[in-house]
């Protein structure tokens, strides 16, 4: 089912779908980021 | 409701592109160069890795650094064992019996005051930071220390090249330094996480921004894994600083010094091998950010730091990206009775599916048993990266890659 060219190099379309993943990854990991910030702030001070 | 659409899709669109557009226009037209005197000779530098547990990593990496075209007279190598309860010590004591390294025992209480431990051992006027995990380029050391002669710059950040960005691979033979790829190499790349092939992707283009923000005026950080700064500059971290590579630098910053990066000073390093361990390490990052608006409030106020636009635009600008994305999202739901914002609304579905393409990959590889030489280092050769280094079966890294 992988799309795969010649040559086991990935297509475009999973290129794009693994930067897409690590974007919502990164931005998902922002709002948790935030959360750990608020909930730990008395720690850090 | 669509003006908070358009307010935060132009907010993105600012972060991602207008921001990189415009620093790269700044940097043609008012680039701000490093002062070179020439070559000099080797200056004294004090090398600070804060280790915890890292038995398995600590034997390669210190050979490393011996071996590093940098003469050992002028080299201090100290190892702060951080509270470790594996080998740690005993490997360090070899190289301390030897005379190679300076070892500090301290209690476990993190990087933050492992390094400050570190620092106050220092013989020479110049730090380098690094990580017990990455292998630094034979002449990392000179690169690094090269822009420290001018005068204004404080800090110098190296290139962390990380596996995945690298178009060689192990292949088998140990004298094949410079072999083109093979066949397995490709099939493993095939099969590469998806995270990692997207993190090569982000990292590429972080280093791009550093790049450009380094040559208009300071980098907001430095690289954890290879960096150098005037002893002079250095400050005691406070105790549960999660970035140091970030807080240190910054201070110069604020201290009127600049922060450059010279891609020339390279550290090799692997991305971790899944998702998972990624959005832990990013969200510990992001984190750090936080906690930095904290620790150095200085950095908000436009009259006190010199690179604030750069600052509020990539680093302040990231955090906010994801709630930005969320009212696109929701404004676009409330708006999606106009055709215009029902296509809008249609293409972040899209995106938003291929993203879960992505991560379907990603569960993919996960299945794959890992070649042994997956999530090995790539040890440099002259010219470029070469040889994996590190051994097989090696637990993520704790470092963080900063946002």
């Amino acid at each position: 089912m992988r799309s795969t060219s010649a040559g086991n190099r990935p297509s475009l379309l999973d290129r794009a779908a693994r930067v897409a993943f690590t974007f919502v990854v990164m931005n998902s990991a922002a709002m948790v980021a935030l959360i750990a910030a608020i909930a730990r702030r008395k720690v850090w001070r | 409701m669509a003006l908070v659409f358009w307010c935060a899709a132009a907010f993105i669109l600012y972060v991602y592109a207008g921001y990189p557009a415009a620093l790269w226009m700044w940097a043609r037209l008012r680039p701000r160069r490093v002062a070179d005197g020439g070559p000099i000779g080797p200056v004294g530098v004090t090398i600070v890795i804060a280790a915890r547990n890292e038995a398995h990593r600590l034997r390669a990496r210190i050979e490393n650094l011996l071996q590093l075209d940098h003469p050992p007279a002028l080299r201090q190598i100290v190892v702060v064992s951080d509270g470790s309860t594996d080998d740690t010590e005993h490997v360090l004591s070899t190289y301390a019996g030897a005379g190679a390294v300076d070892v500090v025992t301290v209690p476990a209480g993190g990087k933050a005051l492992a390094l400050n431990a570190g620092v106050a051992r220092a013989r020479f006027d110049t730090l380098v930071f690094t990580d017990a995990r990455q292998l630094f380029a034979p002449d990392a050391i000179a690169e690094l220390t090269r822009p420290l002669q001018d005068p204004s710059v404080g800090a110098v950040s190296g290139e962390l090249v990380l596996d995945c960005e690298s178009t060689w691979r192990r292949t088998g033979e140990p004298d094949r330094r410079r072999a083109p790829r093979s066949a397995r190499a490709d099939r493993r790349t095939a099969r590469a996480s998806a995270i990692a092939a997207g993190v090569g992707a982000y990292w590429v283009y972080e280093k791009a921004l550093r790049r450009l923000e380094s040559t208009v005026a300071s980098t907001l950080g430095a690289t954890g894994a290879i960096y150098a700064m005037r002893r002079e500059l250095w400050t005691p971290l406070p105790a549960d600083t999660i970035l140091d590579d970030v807080l240190a630098p910054m201070r110069a910053v604020l201290n009127g010094f600049r922060v450059v990066f010279n891609p020339r000073a390279r550290a090799f390093d692997c991305v971790a091998p899944d998702a998972e361990v990624e959005a832990g390490r990013k969200t510990r990052t992001l984190t750090g950010n936080y906690q930095i608006l904290w620790l150095e409030p200085r950095l908000l106020l436009p009259w006190r730091n010199p690179v604030w636009i750069q600052y509020m635009s990539h680093k302040v600008g990231r955090l906010l990206v994801p709630q930005a994305l969320l009212a696109v999202f929701v404004s676009g739901l409330v708006l999606a009775d106009r055709p215009f914002y029902l296509v809008a609304l249609l293409a972040q579905c899209a995106f938003y599916l291929l993203a879960g393409y992505g991560a379907w990959l990603e569960l993919g590889t996960k299945t794959v048993t890992a070649h042994p030489a997956d999530g090995a280092a790539v040890m440099p050769g002259p010219k470029g990266p070469g040889l994996h280094a590190a051994g097989p079966g090696l637990p993520p890294r704790k470092e963080v890659v900063n946002a």
